[in-house]
């Protein structure tokens, strides 16, 4: 833009494109370090597939999070939901065997738990994040009961089908074209982070904010339950531990994208393809170069921290007004 | 003036990022003054204000108070040294007793062996009001109790606690009744009897003339003038702000007064808490309604309910075209309506949203392409209305927080302007917005009426009302107390004695 600004703090600029950029140079550069690092073998087409095949269901579900992360819900259901779509689709798989009620069922679930939080927070005015936890209680407890004879497996046949690349590819390139152009240009996305800066002032311009925000809930239970489809397929068996965690990676990934976790004008849908990139990256190249599991962990917290240090979530001093 | 300055400020300059807030200021306070403070918004006047109650430090620059150097570290060391502030946008906290907000960062007089002595403090806060002249509070109850501006007058009493030497208020009538007003000017008028000082900031013309001895001008950064008091005339100061001439047709010049038969909106029997009981109200085609009252009188929640963003215990507001029951904004906007809120950072933008991205908010539908949004209509759309409302700003994309308020107010009528809306309700829409960006105001008002669109004007400020309305109803304890025609022999006292 021009220099002959009236914007005030210059630091507020910068500050902002530090926040777009700063995610694809990060992940440029632990791509360039991580295939220094381990003399190449990072970049091997087999390891580079192994990442895609990681990461894929963490990007799936980490899409249609960032429509209600835009308008500020913080959703910590999100794993258990997986697990409990997971379960029932391997019910569903064993007693039907039909592929089509499979994928049917694993949406379904997530859709259900999904209305639940989103008319719990909005019609009964609880916090997201409370309502989601309660939902995800619920499921841990139903999760329990479903499972009591241990893990279930998935029937072999519809496991090995949808467990394939090229499968992934599509679904992956069909998903984030459909949340690209939700999120971009239609009405959803707009007004998700409309709510996200200011529910009020969206609710003053005529936006319908608890519709937006349940259309939001709708948009990430769909992706959720396609992400809970083919980690089932992939791992084969349910147990209560399945999809534990992913609340969790979501919201890390979303964050390292660099969208706030409060939602808000700046959300976009980049950041977590982006965040979901890195955090997998980081895994994959540290257990590369023989880092251990759980310094892994330990240097994941180290740079989520730096990250947030230097860029995100502080506040910055509020000039005052002349 | 041969006594030595009880303030002085040499040179000061301060700048934020770009742009310069202040520079090379000098100026002089002396003892037994009221120094009124005016200039158009981002003139520096909250600024220099600022520095001098410790909330930043200059750039550059020196002050002496009482001919030693004086650097405050922060508002308490301020206050402590004798130079007490009381602040623009509401400053209490809530949640805790009006003795405890009166005394906070001072709790430790109270102190004995680590724990407060609530008995003493609320004697000592009840004494404070007394000294101030408030009535009616209770130092013991919680301040949640309070209204916003019983709120703002507590403030004016932790100014009060120990009598500084130099008061400055910064535009805390804006938020003030008449009594709190009238309450404020008492205080001023103390203070300069006691031989003290006071620097009053405020954007009311008349009241700056009424009260101040000497009135500075501040214009982008720079100190224009120092007007004593018979050099203080409405048209010059006006000059002198903004830095050429104002025309004459300040509000609207003819006393026509004349509307359209048509009603386009109706409020009937509407009922609203205790603020608004039975109300009814025609509003016509091509009108300007204006609505005035004290701040308990219902005019706001008037304007809240019209445009559905408060729902009425009885009643209902129909819009007469469609026969809609406005519920709820969303159906407002559907039927055209528009509403500019009282509470424009809290209600009507998104602050760190682009220029852009606020006047689209009830816009989308319009800058389609194959039914998917177009980014590119996008920013035509954004453009087109930044370039009619005239907004100051580096781009569309130019995050809305850092535009001045009447910038920010100009965005706001920009997106209903973008929805072309017919009805418009205006909850004080010139509220701290300078004389220039005001004008514009009124020149649209003015336009729309004749494009036969409807404006209800909510307003506490009676020369507007008077200047720009058709018809004025004023409200008294959520009644109607009296309805005026638009004529040139209409007076603010008309007014007033109506509304008290």
């Amino acid at each position: 833009m021009n220099t002959q600004t009236a914007g005030r703090p210059a630091g507020a600029a910068r500050k902002i494109d530090l926040r777009s950029i700063l995610p694809v140079v990060g992940l440029a550069a632990i791509i360039v370090v991580f295939s220094v690092a381990t003399g190449g073998s990072f970049l091997n087409p087999s390891n580079l597939a192994t990442i895609l095949n990681q990461s894929f269901t963490l990007i799936l579900a980490a899409l249609g999070a960032s429509f209600i992360y835009a308008h500020g819900s913080l959703d910590v259901s999100l794993g258990s939901v997986c697990m409990m779509s997971c379960i029932c689709c391997v019910h569903v798989a064993r007693a039907t065997g039909s592929a089509v009620l499979t994928i049917l069922t694993a949406i379904g679930v997530c859709l259900i738990c999904g209305v639940i939080v989103a008319v719990i927070s909005c019609k009964l005015n609880v916090m997201a994040f409370v309502a989601s936890l309660c939902v995800s209680f619920v499921c841990q407890g139903l999760a329990g009961e479903l499972v009591a004879t241990g893990e279930i497996i998935m029937p072999d046949t519809i496991a090995t089908t949808f467990n394939q690349p090229w499968i992934k590819v599509i679904v992956l390139i069909v998903t984030v074209a459909v949340c690209y152009i939700l999120f971009e240009h239609t009405k959803i996305g707009h007004y998700n982070k409309a709510i996200g800066g200011n529910a009020e002032a969206a609710r003053q311009s005529g936006i319908q904010v608890d519709r937006y925000k349940l259309i939001a809930y709708i948009i990430c239970s769909i992706t959720l339950g396609i992400s809970s489809f083919f980690l089932i397929c992939r791992v084969s068996a349910a147990a209560t531990t399945t999809g534990s965690g992913l609340h969790m990676d979501v919201m890390l990934a979303v964050i390292l994208g660099g969208m706030s976790i409060r939602g808000g004008p700046k959300s976009n849908i980049h950041a977590p393809i982006i965040g979901s990139l890195i955090t997998y990256i980081l895994t994959n190249g540290f257990t590369l170069c023989g880092v251990s599991v759980y310094w892994v962990q330990f240097l994941k917290g180290i740079i989520f921290l730096a990250v947030i240090i230097l860029v995100f979530e502080r506040k910055h001093r509020g000039a005052l007004p002349s | 003036m041969n006594k030595e300055p009880l303030l002085e400020i040499q040179q000061m300059s301060k700048s934020f990022g770009p742009t310069k807030a202040l520079q090379n200021v000098d100026m002089r306070i002396y003892r037994g003054q009221v120094r009124g403070l005016i200039g158009e918004n981002g003139s520096g006047k909250s600024t220099i204000s600022s520095i001098i109650a410790g909330m930043q430090p200059a750039d550059s620059g020196k002050m002496l108070f009482k001919g030693e150097p004086y650097t405050p570290a922060s508002m308490l060391d301020a206050a402590g040294q004798g130079i007490a502030m009381i602040v623009q946008e509401a400053g209490t906290i809530a949640n805790i007793t009006v003795a405890e907000n009166i005394f906070l960062g001072k709790e430790s007089r109270f102190g004995r062996c680590g724990f407060i002595n609530k008995k003493r403090m609320e004697q000592a806060a009840q004494e404070v009001l007394d000294k101030v002249g408030i009535t009616g509070v209770d130092p013991a109850g919680s301040i949640n109790r309070l209204n916003f501006e019983e709120r703002k007058l507590i403030e004016i009493a932790r100014a009060m606690i120990e009598t500084p030497e130099i008061l400055i208020v910064d535009e805390t009538t804006t938020a003030l009744s008449l009594k709190g007003r009238e309450l404020l000017y008492g205080l001023m008028k103390r203070l300069r009897d006691e031989d003290r000082s006071v620097l009053f900031i405020s954007h009311d013309l008349d009241e700056l003339m009424e009260t101040c001895d000497v009135l500075t001008v501040l214009r982008d950064g720079i100190l224009i003038d120092n007007l004593e008091r018979e050099d203080m005339e409405h048209e010059r100061i006006k000059e002198l702000m903004v830095g050429r001439k104002i025309e004459g047709d300040y509000y609207r010049s003819d006393f026509d007064g004349s509307f359209g038969e048509k009603v386009v909106l109706r409020v009937e029997q509407v009922t609203v808490g205790r603020e608004l009981e039975n109300f009814d109200l025609e509003l016509h085609e091509g009108e300007i309604l204006g609505i005035g009252g004290l701040s308990g009188s219902g005019m706001h929640e008037l304007g809240r309910v019209a445009f559905g963003v408060e729902k009425p215990i009885t009643g209902q507001v129909v819009v007469e075209g469609s026969g809609d029951r406005i519920d709820d904004s969303h159906t407002a906007v559907r039927n055209s309506m528009g509403y500019v809120s009282k509470n424009r950072d809290l209600e009507a933008l998104i602050l760190q949203a682009s220029i852009r991205d606020n006047i689209l908010l009830p816009s989308y539908h319009q800058v389609k392409q194959g039914g998917l949004i177009s980014k590119r209509k996008l920013r035509q759309f954004a453009q087109e209305q930044v370039d009619h409302m005239a907004v100051k700003c580096a781009s569309i994309h130019q995050e809305v927080q850092f535009l001045s308020g009447g910038n920010k107010q100009k965005v706001v009528f920009a997106k209903w302007f973008g929805t072309n809306a017919d009805i418009l309700i205006l909850d004080c829409p010139t509220r701290g917005i300078d004389i220039g960006v005001k004008t514009t105001m009124y020149r649209l008002m003015a336009q729309l009426k004749k494009q036969g669109k409807s404006i209800l004007m909510i307003s506490e400020e009676l020369t507007e009302l008077i200047g720009m309305c058709d018809r004025i109803m004023i409200l008294k304890d959520g009644h109607l107390a009296r309805e005026f025609q638009r004529s040139p022999d209409l007076s603010e006292s008309d007014l007033i004695r109506e509304m008290i």
